[in-house]
């Protein structure tokens, strides 16, 4: 009797677990068989009721099925998770835990990006100060005074407090700009980056190759596109035989390296006082990719790229060969040497770059501003 | 600079539609900023570079379209003059004298005086041309000497000639004395001093010098007879006047950049041949004084085919060369067949040297048509730091790029603040009286007066600013120069770190309940960084400071160098900047302090090779008893083998007794030697409890 039940017991256990369709109804099943109130159990205390042979090979059978079912279930069970038919639900759309990290000013990320474009070229990076003199700031770079050259260059002067107190009255901005008899020896705060040149090559002789990133200050009123501090890399390579057409060439790959190959640059014939000769270098729009052309049919006028205001162009830098006075003031022989220098505007290429069309908010420090560079 | 496409033509063969005209003036760099069709004619926008005085005129600008279009300039060319030139003596009229004080003032001067004119409006043609580039018309006298201007670039001055002082006529230039008044015929009246320049009859100013005219002899409708004037002023004195008077005109702006000593007389010659076209009238007399004529030297520069190859990298044929010069009014002579002598025009003061010359070429041969090269550079490190002229004002980058590096990785963000401040930021942080600011003489705006003195109102300002825009999370720094009067006069600037905490921890919603950021989180900050630079032996000392909370203020040492310093700010200060909430804590950094210590090699130190052991220790510590000493004791008691102190956790509550806390620390033993054995610990633990039981009077628990 007790034979049929089991092989009974297996075969509707079997059934049983094998139509189970769910995590929880395949538990219910485990404790309906094995359970410590369940039917094997149930089976197991009715050995006593056997004689000791019967015992023996009931309880082997038992065990058997308790192992095969408990096997089955097992399967089951991982066959049911894997299946992913039901499990406990884990939600993996609760936010992960995240350690904030800071970044860097999006200008310290262009800058690095620029000066790293030059030291794969074979430049050094090098920094001056923020002070400097008339000397370093005009003169040495053939900006002489009162010329109107320095119109280009507005600058604050540092109120000079050993007692020669400039005699004109400060109501207007362009009265205190010291005249001939006072230029000379002031300090003031550098209105381009060039002054670390004519340090750099006060103290050594070429080859040079080195780029100068740092702040600028002007007295510009603030708007949208004018900060009265802001910054430049400044860079130059002094040599025998550096041309023109070498300017041109590392300029070209800058530009291309910043803004993408498919970039054109494009030279134009501009005055700097210090360069001779000069020029203005663009780059295409990197906004509209328009076809260059720098002068469109006024027809056109309302699909103007507003980056570019429809010209195609957009100017980036300032350059030349560098001017044999300046080479005369640091010392160095112009028939012997030649050399270019260029200089650019930060806040402009990350502004192109980011699509910042405000210059102040690189100095508002807004968080949510910066927290997206 | 504005000029028209037609003005243009009258002087050139113009084939180009406007665009392409433009397009090409760009490339040779007078770049046409706007084209705007007006009256059927096409008005270009031309911005001239300030080297280039003689590209402020029409005639100059189509000298260039010439020379790049290959076409040839047809001059103005001036008839003489209508009738005879009269001395004044033979009419006997208007006797009249020209005096020149100072003949580098003025070194060129000439009156025109031209008699029974009718003044009435400009012919329409005149009137166009002006409107277009952006002059009003007043009457055919003053039109004719605005419309010579634009075209010839030397500016004219009528003036009405019965309104002179009769009783002697004369004209003279002359410094005006101090005080001396004109009315400009924008009815401002000025006052003069000695280093401003006037045009003046016997009795008074009739003219500013280059500048403007006076009102009271201006022509008008009733003028019959007019004094023509055309000359050549000192740019300097004329720029200086401009400043001065805060007056800037066409004429001065041409004067200020030197006009062409040639362009006088045939300024003269041309109005008065428009003059008398138009307004009719008769020449009487005709004064030049000053320069004599045929005094010009011209300047001579030797050109060395060779050298152009040189600076341009690109071979230009010697007739190329000469083409291009000579079509901008160079006059060249071949030395031999590498070197030219090239004569200047007297209208091209900009150009003065041979790389002058090479640029014209270049120019107008086309920047785009020069080769781009890539140059050899030779392998060579410059360091700012060894350099005798630069050493002093930086730090090593590698320093900056560090710091900037780890304290973004600890949740910190960059700020950039100006470097220029008001001196109100001084009182904000009650600093007035201890800090002598660097000062600026010209700032624009209040917020310019001085130069910052350290970050602290550039932190907070940046602080103030997020929290009241709801960005309550602030962990910001920056890296920038801060500036000191060196011993009351020589202004310096150094490197300094600034950082900035306030606020919640990182947000985790699986222990809520977040803490604020507290002193020891900033402090914790500045150690991970001197850490990962590789610093130690930085201490915090107490200092109190006017910035910061009374007893949460302290100074960073590095050995015996003050470095910095940091605190909780003050609620005075945070009310200075409307900061409403507390916590906020500040510390800045002496990068130089930093440099000093900082090695950027860095080189692996060997670690042991076997495990360690940990044991804790609770125990409870009177409160004035600073943590420094208890770690100092376990590492020093325990011959080197307890490799690192923690604190777990520290307790001061309920259960605590008064003036004690809990302390409970965390010891690692170590051994680079082998395996440390559990008893052995036990040994070296019972003696570092003994100490710190002994030697602080600390209870263990």
């Amino acid at each position: 009797m007790p034979m049929v039940d089991i092989n009974h017991v297996q075969k509707e256990a079997e059934q049983e677990i094998n139509s189970v369709a769910d995590l929880t109804s395949l538990g219910q099943a485990r404790v309906k068989y094995l359970g410590r109130q369940g039917i094997i159990s149930g089976l197991f205390a009715e050995i006593t009721a056997l004689s000791k042979e019967e015992k023996a090979v009931f309880g082997r059978q038992l065990n058997t099925l308790k192992q095969k079912l408990d096997e089955l279930i097992r399967d089951k069970e991982s066959f049911l998770k894997q299946a992913g038919a039901e499990y406990e639900m884990f939600d993996v759309t609760l936010p992960g835990v995240i350690t904030e990290i800071g970044q860097l000013h999006p200008l310290t990320q262009i800058l690095r990006e620029i000066c790293a474009i030059f030291i794969r070229m074979g430049f050094s990076v090098v920094e001056g100060p923020e002070i400097e003199t008339e000397e370093n700031n005009f003169t040495g770079l053939n900006i002489p005074p009162d010329h109107p050259s320095r119109d280009a260059f507005d600058t604050f002067y540092i109120k000079d407090v050993s007692g020669l107190r400039s005699p004109v009255s400060g109501q207007n901005r362009r009265q205190a700009i010291p005249l001939r008899a006072q230029a000379g020896d002031r300090r003031l705060l550098r209105s381009h980056t060039s002054p670390a040149q004519i340090r750099v090559m006060k103290s050594l002789k070429p080859p040079l190759a080195v780029v100068v990133p740092g702040k600028v200050y002007r007295p510009d009123a603030t708007d949208a596109s004018h900060s009265f501090m802001f910054h430049q890399v400044e860079g130059f390579l002094v040599d025998k035989n550096i041309r023109f057409s070498d300017l041109k060439g590392v300029l070209d790959v800058f530009a291309k390296n910043l803004f993408g190959d498919e970039v054109k640059t494009r030279f134009r014939p501009h005055f700097f006082p210090f360069t001779e000769p000069s020029a203005e270098v663009d780059v295409s729009c990197i906004i509209c990719k328009s076809p260059v052309t720098s002068h469109q049919s006024p027809e056109n006028k309302e699909k103007k790229c507003s980056v570019c205001g429809g010209k195609g162009w957009l100017e980036i830098l300032g350059s030349g060969m560098i001017h044999p006075n300046v080479f005369k003031h640091v010392g160095y022989d112009p028939e012997t040497y030649t050399g270019f220098a260029f200089g650019m505007g930060v806040e402009r290429i990350a502004m192109l770059k980011y699509g910042i069309s405000d210059i102040r908010m690189f100095f508002e420090n807004d968080l949510r501003f910066l927290k997206q560079f | 600079m504005k000029t028209t496409y037609n003005w243009l033509k009258d002087f050139v063969e113009i084939k180009l539609s406007p665009q392409a005209l433009a397009e090409k003036l760009t490339m040779a760099g007078l770049e046409v900023k706007a084209i705007e069709p007006k009256d059927g004619d096409f008005v270009f926008e031309v911005e001239i570079t300030s080297n280039r005085p003689d590209w402020l005129n029409v005639i100059g600008i189509a000298r260039e379209v010439a020379a790049i279009t290959g076409k040839k300039l047809q001059a103005a060319s001036p008839k003489p003059q209508a009738k005879k030139s009269l001395r004044p003596e033979a009419c006997g009229l208007k006797l009249f004298s020209v005096q020149i004080e100072n003949r580098k003032d003025c070194p060129l001067y000439t009156a025109t005086i031209i008699e029974g004119v009718k003044v009435t409006p400009s012919p329409e043609w005149m009137q166009k041309r002006l409107r277009a580039v952006g002059l009003r018309p007043i009457n055919n006298v003053v039109d004719i000497t605005n419309y010579i201007l634009y075209e010839t670039g030397q500016p004219l001055h009528a003036f009405d000639l019965d309104k002179l002082t009769s009783c002697k006529p004369e004209i003279i230039i002359r410094r005006a004395k101090k005080g001396e008044e004109i009315v400009t015929i924008d009815g401002l009246k000025k006052v003069l001093n000695e280093n401003i320049l006037v045009i003046a009859d016997a009795n008074k100013p009739i003219a500013v010098a280059g500048i403007t005219g006076g009102k009271n002899t201006e022509v008008s409708e009733e003028t019959k007879n007019i004094l023509l004037e055309s000359a050549q002023f000192d740019p300097l004195v004329v720029r200086r006047g401009v400043r001065a008077l805060g007056i800037s005109s066409d004429s001065s702006y041409r004067f200020e950049r030197k006009v062409d000593t040639e362009g006088v007389g045939i300024a003269t010659q041309r109005a008065v041949e428009l003059i008398t076209e138009l307004c009719g009238g008769e020449i009487i007399s005709c004064q030049t004084q000053g320069i004599k004529k045929p005094r010009l030297k011209k300047k001579k520069i030797k050109l060395s085919i060779e050298k152009c190859e040189r600076i341009l990298g690109i071979a230009l044929s010697a007739a190329k060369i000469k083409q291009i010069l000579s079509a901008l009014g160079f006059k060249l002579a071949a030395c031999s067949l590498q070197l030219a002598a090239v004569y200047v025009p007297s209208f091209r003061q900009d150009v003065s040297i041979e790389e002058d010359l090479i640029e014209e070429v270049a120019r107008v041969y086309g920047y785009d048509k020069t080769p781009s090269t890539l140059p050899y550079i030779q392998p060579r490190i410059i360091e700012a730091l060894k350099l005798k002229h630069l050493a002093g004002h930086s730090v090593d980058a590698r320093l900056t790029r560090e710091i900037k590096n780890i304290l973004t990785a600890s949740g910190f963000s960059e700020v950039i603040n100006y470097s220029l401040a008001s001196r109100d930021a001084l009182r904000k942080n009650r600093a007035e009286g201890l800090i002598q600011p660097v000062e600026i003489e010209n700032p624009l705006s209040k917020d310019q007066e001085i130069l910052r003195p350290d970050l602290f109102s550039s932190l907070l300002a940046s602080t103030a600013y997020n929290l009241n825009r709801k960005n309550s999370r602030i962990r910001i720094f920056e890296l920038g120069r801060v500036f000191g009067a060196k011993n009351n006069s020589c202004p310096s600037e150094s490197l300094a770190l600034g950082l900035a905490m306030h606020g919640k921890l990182d947000l985790d919603w699986q222990s809520p309940g977040r803490r604020e950021a507290g002193f020891f989180d900033l402090k914790g900050c500045l150690e991970q960084m001197f850490s990962k630079l590789g610093i130690d032996g930085y201490r915090f000392i107490a200092e109190e400071s006017p910035l910061f909370k009374q007893g949460v203020s302290f100074a960073i040492m590095l050995d015996a160098e003050k470095i910095g310093l940091i605190g909780e700010v003050d609620a005075a200060i945070l009310e200075n900047y409307d900061i409403k909430q507390k916590n906020i804590f500040i510390a800045q950094v002496s990068l130089q302090g930093v440099a000093r210590r900082f090695s950027a090699i860095k080189a692996f130190k060997p670690y042991s090779q076997y495990p360690s052991i940990r044991r804790d220790i609770s125990l409870v510590i009177k409160k004035d008893t600073p943590f420094s000493d208890v770690r100092e004791i376990a590492l020093a008691s325990a011959g080197g083998a307890v490799s690192e102190v923690s604190l777990l956790e520290e307790y001061c509550g309920k259960q605590v007794a008064e003036g004690v806390k809990n302390l409970l620390i965390s010891l690692e033993y170590i051994s680079s030697e082998r395996t440390l054995k559990d008893e052995e610990v036990d040994v070296l633990h019972k003696q570092i409890l003994d100490n710190l039981v002994e030697r602080l009077g600390i209870k263990i628990r």
